[in-house]
């Protein structure tokens, strides 16, 4: 078995984009594949069982799947079968899943199998190298409007959800171009001009969510519609080309200290305690230059995009309570909390914390081509 | 939410002229409010009836004698109750109209209409094409004719549609869509069904088949009438479909929100699984609503020296900031210690403005946008408000903050009839 050190190209080759691309420029979108190669993995399994199968994953791709129970996947007695050369890991994944039986689910960056699993990941998908789309449901709403005369419309929406390997950044919110349906007697049906605008909205994707859901809306031309032999597009997200890291040594005594990253500064500029939290105020300086157009408020769906504390005394978790933004400036509130406050000594204060966040700094936009055929509607 | 006061009198007001009431003296409401305590039941309900039958002219000797500390329990029962049977009248009623004359253009029309209840008339847009600026005769004839029901045969005359907001009345410049469903004219308020939906779905994952249908139910008011969000719904007791069958429920409450100025909806679940109905012969139910009477009104004036703050019955409220942008104005505001669960104060988070007035130095109302919040954070709320200036010399001079300060509770009994389902 060979282990492919894919991870040292794709960071080699975000850091040539973001070397090349400057944020502030203009951003062309680009196909994914052509910014990063999927993590990749390479095995050769014959009735293995499937904690082997998967152990095998986890060691190749380095990529972590929580597992839920622990012995859940022991228990299975599926027997798994996989001749993958260079498969993308997404496309290895699901073909383990398939053989055990297995629904995962994935929030943001976290992949978990646990007992049922999200039952939506368990729909029709197409796997584009490092990223996934899954059609999961399929709704036709006749909607009958009062008047004179009445008006009836009917109309269609396909819903999915989109998947990314942990090892990319995808961030902010994203939306759906080039969308094209087609019904079962080859008419174009995409929702008319009129309500463009609506069904544009709706082809919205939190990208930032735990969920990365998005629907697409079509109004159907009558009633005699039985399938739709094609659904097509582009998905368009952000993706992170450059990570850039802050560090604060003891926050809690650090007030009015400045720290430069990137073109940015920051500074602690204000701490409240408040019970068993403190709410801390950081500015950053010179936004614009490394943040513009960037929702840092999105940034908090994403463990990986949190801060974190790193001496470990009494262990605390670091969220975003609130972010403003005036003019250049960005001015982020984080809610320290102690997670366990009981193993303080009785009149203890509590520890300061030294705190590390590594967050997105250079993005770059990128399309997730998928193409569906023959999709049922409902009876 | 339980009333917090027995004072109808300004929701009276508000609603309609009493002009077709019985004229009865304050002697004999006096009078009427003494049988109360007769031994004979019948007789205390006689006099409860006719002084509901008395109508607006009954409010202040009845408001009177509630004051009145020393009141025994039964007769204070009865006052009250006569107060929501007569307020429940009134807005059954509506702003009377009575309008016989021929118009040169459509939007002279509806100027009139909309005078009649002291809102302006205002064209969605400027184009000297608009079709209510069409010299096409208009000859309106109503005789007491509920407001509501007047602007609706208006609608259908001209085919132009308008939109009823707390301030104007926007005439629109696309035909109407709906003027004709089946609904329920009650006077100041009318209730009818926007559209229905069947939605079939499939689960790709399982390949499983489900179906749902439902309608949305709209009530719509005349301008002045304002129900607290938290308190409108509407109880549907008997309800058949195509083939007379009952619905499964005995009983369905459908909690109905604000939409808009005038308007609110709520969805009304008609069941699930394969055998749906095609469409509903007959429904009947009631609505039941908070009714806002009286709002109190928190003054901030003067805006050269800022910020500015001014404590009102939901929390403070300080204006910091007031700048020319555009063609109008922006004002930020910040709240503190406001009463979350007020509903005025969620409107007002939720961008629907219209709990802020904005005056300009001639006392004129300024056209206030949606309100976008720029920071929450639990304890404080900054509110940035677009202001629209209705010329070019208008500039803000006072922020009024309109907080309800009384409900009453509301019943209005309605009915619908042979509605339509998608098939």
């Amino acid at each position: 078995m060979i282990v492919n050190c894919v991870r040292c190209k794709v960071i080699g080759l975000i850091t040539l984009v973001a070397c090349v691309r400057l944020f502030a420029d203009a951003p062309t979108t680009q196909p994914l594949s052509a910014i990063a190669n999927p993590t990749t993995v390479t095995m050769s399994l014959k009735n293995a069982s499937v904690k082997a199968a998967f152990d095998e994953l986890e060691k190749q791709s380095k990529i972590k799947i929580n597992i839920a129970p622990n012995d859940l996947l022991a228990k299975n007695d599926a027997k798994i079968n996989i001749e993958a050369d260079k498969m993308p890991w997404l496309e290895a994944l699901m073909s383990l899943c398939d053989q055990a039986n297995i629904i995962p689910s994935n929030y943001g960056d976290r992949w978990n199998i646990n007992q049922g699993g999200d039952r939506r990941m368990g729909g029709i998908r197409a796997i584009s190298g490092p990223a996934m789309v899954i059609l999961h449901n399929v709704a036709v709403e006749d909607e009958l409007r009062y008047g004179t005369p009445n008006k009836l419309i009917n109309k269609v929406q396909i819903s999915g959800l989109i998947c990314i390997e942990p090892n990319l950044q995808i961030i902010n919110t994203g939306r759906v171009e080039d969308l094209t349906v087609t019904d079962d007697q080859s008419r174009v049906i995409n929702a008319p001009t009129r309500d463009a605008a609506k069904a544009a909205a709706s082809r919205n994707i939190d990208m930032g969510g735990e969920r990365r859901d998005f629907t697409l809306s079509a109004t159907l031309p009558d009633n005699t519609v039985k399938q739709l032999s094609r659904v097509q597009g582009n998905l368009i997200a952000l993706s992170a080309t450059e990570r850039a890291k802050l560090e604060i040594p003891d926050l809690l005594n650090n007030a009015g200290k400045s720290f430069a990253v990137g073109k940015s500064t920051f500074t602690v500029d204000e701490i409240n305690p408040t019970g068993n939290m403190y709410l801390v105020k950081l500015d950053i300086d010179n936004a614009q230059g490394d943040f513009e157009n960037i929702s840092v408020w999105q940034w908090r769906m994403n463990q990986k995009n949190l801060p974190k504390q790193t001496n470990s005394k009494v262990p605390a978790t670091i969220n975003f309570q609130n972010v403003q933004t005036s003019g250049d400036q960005i001015t982020l509130t984080l809610l320290v909390q102690w997670n366990n406050p009981k193993a303080l000594a009785e009149g203890e204060a509590y520890p300061t914390i030294d705190v590390q966040w590594e967050f997105p700094l250079r993005y770059q936009e990128v399309k997730i081509p998928f193409d569906f055929k023959d999709i049922p509607l409902p009876k | 939410m339980k009333l917090m006061s027995i004072n109808i009198f300004a929701c009276v007001t508000l609603v309609c002229a009493a002009s077709a009431w019985s004229q009865t003296t304050q002697s004999s409401v006096e009078e009427l409010i003494g049988k109360f305590t007769s031994p004979d039941w019948q007789a205390r309900q006689a006099a409860e009836d006719e002084l509901v039958n008395a109508g607006a002219t009954a409010i202040d000797p009845i408001n009177a004698r509630l004051s009145d500390p020393k009141l025994d329990f039964e007769s204070r029962e009865r006052l009250q109750s006569a107060l929501s049977r007569i307020g429940r009248d009134q807005l059954m009623l509506g702003t009377r109209v009575t309008i016989n004359q021929t118009f040169s253009t459509p939007k002279e029309a509806f100027a009139a209409l909309a005078k009649v209840i002291s809102i302006q008339e205002e064209l969605a847009s400027d184009n000297a094409e608009h079709p209510a600026n069409a010299s096409k005769p208009v000859e309106v004839k109503l005789n007491d004719v509920a407001w509501l029901a007047a602007l609706n045969q208006l609608i259908k005359q001209t085919d132009i549609d308008v939109r009823v907001e707390d301030t104007r009345l926007l005439v629109l410049t696309t035909p109407p869509t709906v003027v004709t469903p089946p609904s329920h004219d009650a006077g100041a308020i009318v209730i009818f069904p926007d559209n229905s939906r069947k939605r079939r779905s499939l689960d790709l994952a399982g390949e499983n088949n489900s179906s749902t249908v439902a309608m949305r139910l709209i009530v719509a008011t005349e301008p002045k009438i304002k129900f607290t969000d938290v308190g409108l719904r509407l109880v549907i007791r008997n309800m058949t479909d195509d083939a007379n069958k009952a619905f499964g429920k005995q009983e369905t409450s459908v909690p109905v929100q604000r939409e808009r100025d005038c308007r609110y909806g709520g969805t009304l679940s008609l069941g699930s699984g394969d055998k749906l109905p095609d469409s509903i012969s007959f429904m009947e139910g009631e609505l039941v609503g908070e009714l806002i009477t009286r709002f109190d009104e928190t003054r901030i004036s003067d805006f050269s020296t800022l910020p500015k703050t001014v404590e009102t019955a939901e929390g403070d409220m300080e204006v910091t900031g007031l700048k020319a942008k555009g063609k109008g104005w922006e004002v930020s505001i910040q709240l503190s210690n406001f009463g979350r669960a007020s509903s005025m104060t969620q409107q007002l988070l939720r961008g629907q403005s219209d709990v802020l007035r904005v005056l300009d130095q001639f006392n004129r109302p300024m056209q206030v946008g949606s309100s976008k919040t720029t920071s929450n954070n639990g304890i404080t709320v900054d509110l940035s408000i677009p202001i629209n200036s209705p010329d070019a010399q208008a500039t803000p001079t006072a922020i009024v903050w309109v907080i309800p300060a009384q409900t009453r509770e509301v019943r209005i009994p309605f009915q619908l009839k042979n509605l339509k389902l998608p098939d």
